[in-house]
């Protein structure tokens, strides 16, 4: 059974179809990135998740729990922490900590003891008696961070956690992550740092305009694979940088990228390296004096544009539109 | 790290409450209050005992007291909820609240209490007052003391009225009552000094059966308002899935029912009947008539799973304004039916035409706005705004065009305005016109307007068919996909 899973889920607010057909699983214990540009989807897909907004169709399941129909069993799995939230006047870190353990039903020394173990998870020890409308922006995080730990979910669902964060409190925020998925929780969260989505990410998701496009590993997108089919080289030349574009388009299996500064980027059409091998004794064959040739590992920012592009270019296949009766009443 | 301070509330309170009551007691609000209440209470008192020669020093001090009070809990308490539950939406609280253990009444009915115990403090320290006072004499002590706890009841209900009210996301149906609280503190001193206060203490003093039944008549009344409003208001927080409107709509139906079963006996005023059932009906069919209607199986479900009944029930009981079109016809029927039985049917009927115009011009202006917003309301959760919008522009259509053909003496002209049933109002205190010409215009409008809103209600009402089919295909199941489909 898998953690998250989600089939086939539509969210239309009148017209503007916000989650459009969206299938993907995210098995236990694993960190999964959601990548999207604003508005393509991703705090529609996680508040359908969190139970907090509905599906207009399809299905989604926490731990084998359907949302909309067990939304109760569903919340004491999961932890939410949206991009956005606000906090109290007039009430303390430890007291804010204080009410939403009263409100998840812990009483007495164990709801002490909890607010205790989150308060020294978080190192929110030293901001006690802080008001929590006072606090930075990384403090704040790491205070909704604490209150979505309070009852020790197994899923945790992060609305771009990281937006807005200074260096220092994105790497105290890195960290607590990979504390959370050693202790074997299911961490779901989307950001706009694909970078640092890729080091602590087992899995990405990329959504655009209300659909998956790709869903993988970082190591597969960086090696420049996997959807685009095909890998990057960067070569170099001595003498005129025009001749490998002009050579790359007499070759059937190579696409001429970009140029640089002594040459350029190409895609070569297989991951197998003899044929990269074999595309480089032809460059010598033809004459150009190669000076560097190596393969590129891409950044995951440019291996999500690359794969919008190529949608944009209306390659991939894409889910089919909700029939119109399907739509239920909604503003 | 000591976390001992965290007990200064025990586990047996709601956290909501606890909530409430760390925020309020800091907040400025309340102490400035507070402490202005105690000074002017205190300034008051000395001034009284100071002119304690005179005789009606005592009832004047009454009068003070008693004024500062209404201010302070009719007026300054309820207008601190106004805020309530729309501070938590716009701060986006409300959801990581929606994600505990905490209900959505829970939150309402905590955000009320919190609210309501800071009121009780005020109410506390009046009393040490109340007894100075008692020194000055002419004090009717049982009447001051039922007045004071009316006052109070009454500061709890329209606390409700304003909680409830303030998870609304539009600023109007917020300021609106803000509004009226500030014209309310200007007449409360008018009311309690130029004789009202003596008027009160005749009925507080609950001598007679007619005062005692017209305060327990009162207590009813504004505890099922502030009932009604605080589950509006749990409505507007509460996830999609959940259904707290069945609940309001039944108990409402049963009052109408009961209501009607007492209009029968022949000691009851037919007179009031009408207005008893306006009491009953205002609250429960302008939420009804104003629901979203958004529809998930989880709510389908109850109904689905008791067969036909279950959906002979959905039809009046099933959340959003469709369903609530046909429950309200329903109340409508038995209310009119309560009314023309207790008047007496038959040749000897003692209905009052006049009454019966006003009845009907409020029906079918409370209709009006409802079916403007079933046709006209973009957004599913604006439609309550955008009723209480054409409900106000109603009311200028009906005040502008009475005072113009008041100044002018053309009172025909108000003719024009029959297409708004409000105007009725108006033009049943005019002689000009014949009071069954009025009757059978008002009727005629109502008809026209209930045809239109049944008919709307029905082509919305079909589209829940998908909803019941998926609820009907998740019975029995224990975590069923919501339907079958389209494969990408």
């Amino acid at each position: 059974m898998s953690a998250l899973k989600i089939q086939n889920l539509y969210r239309y607010f009148g017209n503007l179809k916000a989650v459009n057909g969206v299938t993907f699983e995210i098995p236990h214990g694993s960190v999964c990135g959601f990548v999207g540009a604003n508005g393509a989807g991703k705090t529609t897909t996680m508040r359908i998740l969190a139970t907090l907004d509905y599906p207009t169709l399809g299905s989604a399941e926490v731990c084998g729990i359907n949302v909309v129909h067990h939304p109760a069993e569903v919340r004491k799995l999961i932890g939410w922490m949206p991009d956005h939230f606000g906090n109290y006047e007039h009430m303390t870190v430890l007291e804010y900590l204080d009410f939403y353990a009263r409100a998840l039903g812990y009483k007495g020394k164990e709801r002490r003891q909890r607010i205790q173990e989150v308060m020294d998870f978080t190192d929110l020890v030293p901001l006690a008696d802080r008001f929590s409308n006072k606090l930075s922006k990384g403090m704040t995080q790491r205070l909704g961070l604490g209150r979505a730990l309070l009852h020790d979910p197994q899923v945790l669902i992060m609305d771009e956690p990281a937006a807005g964060l200074d260096p220092k409190a994105r790497v105290e925020l890195k960290h607590l992550i990979r504390v959370l998925a050693k202790e074997g929780k299911t961490i779901f969260i989307s950001s706009h740092i694909l970078s640092e989505l890729g080091e602590m990410c087992d899995s990405l998701l990329f959504i655009n305009n209300g659909r998956i496009v790709h869903h993988g590993d970082s190591e597969t997108l960086r090696r420049g694979s996997d959807t685009l089919g095909g890998v990057l080289y960067d070569v170099q030349v001595d003498g005129k940088p025009d001749a490998v574009s002009d050579w790359c388009v007499l070759q059937p299996n190579v696409e001429f990228l970009e140029a640089r500064k002594q040459g350029g980027r190409i895609r070569i059409d297989t991951e197998d390296p003899t044929k990269a091998a074999d595309v480089l004794a032809r460059m010598v064959k033809d004459g150009l004096r190669i000076t560097e040739f190596h393969r590129e590992q891409r950044n995951l920012e440019d291996a999500f544009i690359d794969i919008i592009g190529r949608l944009d270019s209306g390659k991939p296949a894409l889910p089919p539109p909700l029939p119109e009766e399907k739509l239920m009443v909604d503003g | 790290m000591a976390l001992t301070h965290l007990t200064d509330f025990p586990d047996k309170l709601s956290p909501m409450l606890v909530k409430e009551l760390r925020q309020g007691m800091r907040a400025r609000g309340f102490t400035m209050l507070f402490l202005i209440f105690q000074g002017l209470l205190a300034f008051i008192l000395l001034s009284a005992g100071t002119a304690s020669t005179s005789d009606n020093a005592g009832s004047f001090a009454s009068g003070v007291i008693f004024t500062l009070f209404a201010a302070a809990a009719l007026v300054i308490q309820p207008m601190r909820g106004a805020n309530a539950l729309s501070s938590e939406i716009t701060g986006n609280t409300i959801e990581m609240m929606a994600l505990t253990r905490l209900s959505a009444w829970r939150i309402v009915f905590g955000k009320w209490i919190a609210i309501v115990s800071q009121t009780t403090p005020i109410l506390i320290t009046i009393i040490p007052y109340l007894i100075l006072r008692y020194f000055f004499g002419g004090m009717v002590l049982l009447g001051e003391m039922v007045f004071l706890t009316l006052l109070f009841l009454t500061s709890m209900a329209l606390t409700a009225v304003m909680v409830g009210l303030s998870g609304n996301s539009t600023k109007i149906l917020r300021v609106l009552p803000v509004v009226g609280f500030i014209l309310t503190l200007q007449i409360i001193p008018m009311i309690l000094f130029r004789g009202g206060f003596n008027n009160f203490m005749d009925y507080c003093t609950l001598s007679t059966w007619e005062s005692r039944f017209s305060i327990l008549a009162y207590l009813c009344f504004i505890a099922y308002f502030g009932w009604c409003a605080l589950s509006f208001g749990t409505s507007v927080i509460a996830p999609v899935a959940e259904n707290h409107s069945t609940a309001r709509r039944l108990v409402a139906l049963a009052l109408t029912c009961i209501a009607a079963a007492i209009g029968l006996h022949p000691d009851v005023e037919y007179r009031i009947m009408p207005v008893v059932f306006g009491i009953i009906l205002a609250p429960a069919v302008i939420t009804a008539l104003t629901e979203p209607s958004i529809m998930l199986p989880p709510i389908c479900k109850p109904f689905v799973k008791r067969g036909l009944p279950g959906k002979l029930a959905a039809i009046f009981l099933l959340p959003g304004w469709p369903a609530g079109v046909f429950y309200t016809t329903l109340l409508l029927a038995i209310s009119g039916a309560g009314c023309f039985l207790s008047a007496g049917p038959g040749p000897g009927s003692r209905y009052d035409i006049e009454i019966l115009i006003i009845s009907l011009s409020i029906v079918g202006g409370i209709l009006l706005p409802a079916l403007l917003a079933a046709n006209f309301s973009k957004q599913e959760n604006k439609r309550f705004t955008n009723f209480v919008v054409f409900l106000l522009v109603l009311v200028i259509f009906t005040i502008i065009p009475a005072i113009f053909a008041n100044m002018n003496s053309h009172e025909k002209y108000l003719w024009f305005f029959a297409w708004n049933p409000l105007i009725f109002l108006t033009m049943v205190e005019e002689r000009s016109f014949e009071k069954s010409q009025l009757l059978t215009a008002v009727m005629v409008v109502d008809f026209i307007i209930l045809i239109l809103l049944l008919g709307t209600a029905c082509i919305a009402y079909r589209k829940y068919r998908e909803t019941f089919d998926e609820a009907r295909a998740g019975l029995g199941s224990d975590a069923p996909p919501l339907t079958s489909l389209p494969e990408s």
